[in-house]
């Protein structure tokens, strides 16, 4: 920085701080807004992600088969192939995966930074809801559920949950 | 004792809610205070404290807290200004103040300039624009156009105040 640009900034700072606050009427709805966008309610973020895991689940049961639905009537599905390779109790935890985790991959198109730590703040207690939220819905629409599987199931969800929740906001946190 | 500003950083690098309160009611009026002589419009200062407060809140992990923590808030300050300065061009951030240059040339002393030599729309773009500090989008709104339509015909109006008053030539398909 040349000295001349140094001059201008230092006497822009010495005008910023001669500034009275108390001069300047702040609106109250300004710190209002500001704090819902950079202390989101977990809860109403939660929501939102329950939406979007409603659309991008289902969607999903077109790739991966969950418990046996398989709404689009697909020939091939991904479960398939995890249960030829790796046996039917590691298919079940990269089914958890796979469709908890591309439900918050996805969610980082839509929610902000602070959104994804609002989640990150509570991801146990929030991707545990959103399993057992998805495995009564798949129960209601007649999945074939074991205990056991499920168990593996939950497993998965939670360990893709944990990894996209965290990983989504390092690299969001980084990028911004 | 009340904390420095220093201090409430270190709380609010631990995503410590109060701490930002704090130190947001000690500098809002500050960031907002030089905003408005920036830009000489409220509702574009009030914005861009808004953005101010959410680059810092994203940068507070980089804050070196061996430094004060006025001068790194001014950065930003200056920085965010700087951004809005390149993204809606220089042009309308300071068309408030090309319009109180107008109307000085007039009346110094009066703040209301008498705009009935404009066509009606560009009296009434003029008109929502300086004395209600509306934006181009709400403006673009209420008359049903684009943005940058109303930014056209603002700047139309200028010129042609300018010609009104025997600051400035315009050519007449531009009226």
């Amino acid at each position: 920085m040349n000295p001349k640009d140094k001059g201008f900034l230092v006497q822009e700072f010495q005008e910023f701080s001669k500034i009275d606050p108390q001069a300047v009427k702040v609106p109250e709805t300004l710190l209002k807004s500001l704090k819902g966008r950079l202390f989101p309610n977990p809860w109403k973020v939660f929501f939102k992600i329950s939406g979007i895991h409603a659309v991008v689940g289902f969607l999903s049961l077109g790739l991966c088969n969950q418990f046996g639905l398989n709404p689009f009537n697909t020939n091939h599905s991904l479960s398939d192939w995890f249960m030829q390779t790796a046996g039917h109790s590691v298919c079940m935890v990269f089914c958890g995966v796979f469709f908890v985790a591309t439900t918050y991959l996805l969610a980082n198109l839509i929610l902000s930074v602070e959104e994804l730590n609002a989640i990150r703040k509570f991801k146990g207690l929030q991707v545990g809801l959103l399993s057992i939220g998805s495995l009564a819905a798949f129960y209601f629409f007649g999945g074939q559920m074991v205990l056991s599987f499920t168990l593996f199931w939950m497993l998965g969800a939670f360990l893709g949950g944990f990894a996209t929740v965290e990983g989504s906001y390092q690299v969001r946190r980084w990028a911004a | 004792m009340a904390l420095t500003d220093e201090e409430l950083m270190k709380s609010y690098v631990k995503d410590d809610t109060m701490a930002f309160e704090i130190l947001y009611q000690r500098y809002s009026g500050k960031v907002l205070g030089y905003l408005l002589q920036k830009t000489r419009s409220k509702n574009i200062a009030q914005d861009l404290t808004q953005d101010v407060f959410l680059k810092l809140h994203r940068s507070r992990g980089l804050y070196n807290q061996d430094l004060a923590f006025a001068p790194w808030l001014f950065t930003i300050t200056r920085s965010v200004f700087l951004d809005a300065v390149k993204k809606r061009s220089l042009e309308d951030l300071t068309d408030a103040k090309e319009f109180e240059k107008i109307a000085s040339w007039v009346e110094p002393e009066k703040t209301n300039l008498d705009l009935n030599g404009l066509p009606e729309i560009q009296r009434k773009v003029v008109s929502m624009r300086v004395y209600d500090e509306a934006t181009f989008e709400e403006i673009a709104e209420k008359i049903s156009t684009t943005p940058q339509n109303v930014r056209q015909i603002f700047s139309r109006a200028l010129k042609n105040l300018k010609v009104i008053f025997g600051k400035g030539e315009v050519n007449e398909s531009e009226r």
